[in-house]
């Protein structure tokens, strides 16, 4: 079986609300895909289930063919949002170096952990700001240090959740050029609620609202957003470049 | 005056003084390391209620050793359990109560100091709630020291040791969650060592003030450490150098010395908060502003 992720039948709810109802998803590995969807609908549930923090009412889940727990230390999580205190004293290293904590007993990280951080940081075109402090990066370069913590914890998969949202619009070419090139060799998945950007690159995207459809990118149509948002939106094509002149 | 205090040290009379001196010093180790995580993980409210709480193993001590001649059971054996179950119950409160973990964390400040002060009223003969409250030297023995120095021990190894997990369970406890690390264990761990830490000098600063050893120490050393590690070595050295100042400056002039050594304390802390301001002001004055 290669499916990463393997969901049948299932259902979740808080209370009363129920917030998904009778998922199935199958996904296969190597693949970059989206989950997008409105605030509220779901998208975050979905997350956690996947990860094993919430269990589900109803239904199968696996991941990699285990439990989401037993796999959840194959998944580099990079969460929305990091509750970190911006007067912890912290250079960047020593966040990429956490991800190296897994296993171990006690005492210093090794001469190889280090290598394996540097490597990453570089990847992330990072190496200059190795010594630099993690609170005075800019949401961006914060992004990729964290991506570069979960990509040394040698993930199979890449959890990303609402990466760009910190990110002004000039960084983020960059940032899916990078996510790119990751995907040669990790599964991604990628949450959010901007479906404009993320078309070009994505292969399939999974639309979370209560319920759950994967579209593939290229089929996504004014009404398949109007289904999943329950209102109108304007589609903005991002891959097409004006030609004409104003006036 | 500073001779006067340093001749004092060496006087076989008042060895009280020597005690008092010494312990400060070896403390001081613990409570840089220790103060260091207890303010960036911000849980000085904690702190404050696990001191507080304290007084309740001081009495019960003090109490049983004299009415019912418990000899064995001291006022700092009873300071110790009534931190760690203290730290046990705020630990756990914090980790699993999901809303008004303040609302019990201010009862068990409270309910330690009303249930010390009852004892201490119920005890024979006079005892001066004032000693503990606010500290005082002479309370400081010989056999502390060496209980002081074995702590210092116990911090430095698991400091030491642990050192990486702990500040990833610091700096993000749900990635240290996700990656498998018992936070819960290291947290308890952390709220433990901190009772311990705050019941040795207890004796010399008071229940009250023991607080501001623990977080001002860091925070003037955060102005100057980069890394968590240098945070805690600068912090261990400004307490000597808080202690130090303060026991000697309280003999000279005759003052409390809890007081002196956190007034102390405070003034270089604040001094810090603004030479700091200064210099920031002065730096992005003639720059770019970044980013």
């Amino acid at each position: 079986m290669d499916a990463v992720i393997y969901l049948k039948d299932v259902s979740f709810s808080y209370g009363n609300q129920v917030v998904l109802d009778n998922v199935n998803l199958y996904i296969r590995e190597g693949t970059f895909f989206s989950i997008v969807g409105p605030n509220g609908g779901g998208k975050t549930t979905l997350v956690k289930l996947m990860l094993g923090i919430l269990k589900p009412d109803r239904g199968e889940i696996r991941i990699m063919g285990a439990s989401p727990q037993a796999s959840r230390r194959h998944i580099g999580y990079v969460a929305q949002h990091i509750h970190f205190d911006p007067m912890f004293p912290i250079n960047v290293m020593d966040v990429v170096l956490m991800g190296r904590l897994a296993g171990r007993w006690g005492g210093p990280f090794s001469r190889a952990d280090r290598r394996e951080a540097l490597a990453a940081l570089d990847e992330m075109g990072l190496k200059e700001l190795t010594g630099a402090s993690f609170a005075d990066l800019s949401g961006g370069q914060r992004q990729r240090v964290l991506i570069a913590r979960a990509l040394v914890t040698r993930p199979k998969m890449l959890l990303l959740d609402e990466p760009t949202a910190n990110i002004d619009a000039t960084v983020e070419d960059r940032f899916y050029s990078i996510l790119k090139e990751l995907n040669k060799r990790l599964t991604i998945l990628l949450v959010t609620h901007d479906l404009g950007f993320v078309s070009p690159l994505v292969s399939s995207v999974i639309c979370v609202n209560r319920r759950v459809r994967i579209h593939p990118t290229c089929k996504i149509t004014d009404k398949t957003i109007k289904e999943l948002y329950n209102r109108n939106m304007h589609m903005v094509r991002h891959d097409q470049q004006y030609k004409g002149k104003a006036g | 005056m500073m001779i006067d205090f340093i001749r004092a040290l060496g006087n076989p009379q008042i060895s009280f003084l020597r005690y008092a001196f010494i312990g400060g010093l070896l403390a001081s180790v613990s409570f840089g390391i220790i103060g260091t995580y207890v303010v960036t993980r911000r849980i000085s409210y904690l702190a404050g209620a696990i001191s507080h709480s304290i007084l309740a193993g001081i009495g019960a001590g003090l109490y049983l050793q004299s009415k019912f001649a418990l000899l064995w059971f001291t006022p700092l054996l009873g300071a110790l359990i009534a931190g760690l179950v203290s730290s046990l119950i705020i630990g756990l409160v914090s980790m699993y109560a999901s809303q008004r973990e303040d609302t019990v964390i201010g009862a068990i400040w409270a309910i330690g100091m009303a249930a010390g002060l009852l004892l201490l009223a119920k005890t024979p003969g006079y005892v001066d709630p004032m000693s503990y409250l606010f500290g005082n030297i002479l309370l400081t023995t010989k056999a502390d020291l060496w209980l002081i120095a074995g702590l210092d021990v116990l911090v430095v190894t698991l400091g030491v040791l642990f050192y990486n997990q702990i500040l990833a369970v610091c700096f993000d406890e749900e990635f240290a969650r996700m990656r498998g690390l018992r936070v819960g264990v290291y947290y308890l761990g952390l709220l433990f060592l901190t009772a311990l830490t705050i019941v040795l000098l207890v004796t010399t600063v008071g229940i009250v003030m023991v607080i501001a050893m623990l977080t001002l120490p860091p925070a003037v050393a955060g102005f100057f450490g980069r890394k968590l590690w240098q945070i805690m070595i600068l912090a261990g050295l400004f307490c000597m150098l808080f202690a130090t100042l303060g026991i000697g400056i309280s003999y000279s002039y005759d003052l409390p010395t809890g007081a002196t050594i956190i007034m102390i304390a405070g003034i270089v802390y604040l001094a810090a908060v603004f030479l700091k301001r200064f210099k920031k002001k002065s730096r992005y004055s003639g720059k770019n502003q970044p980013h």
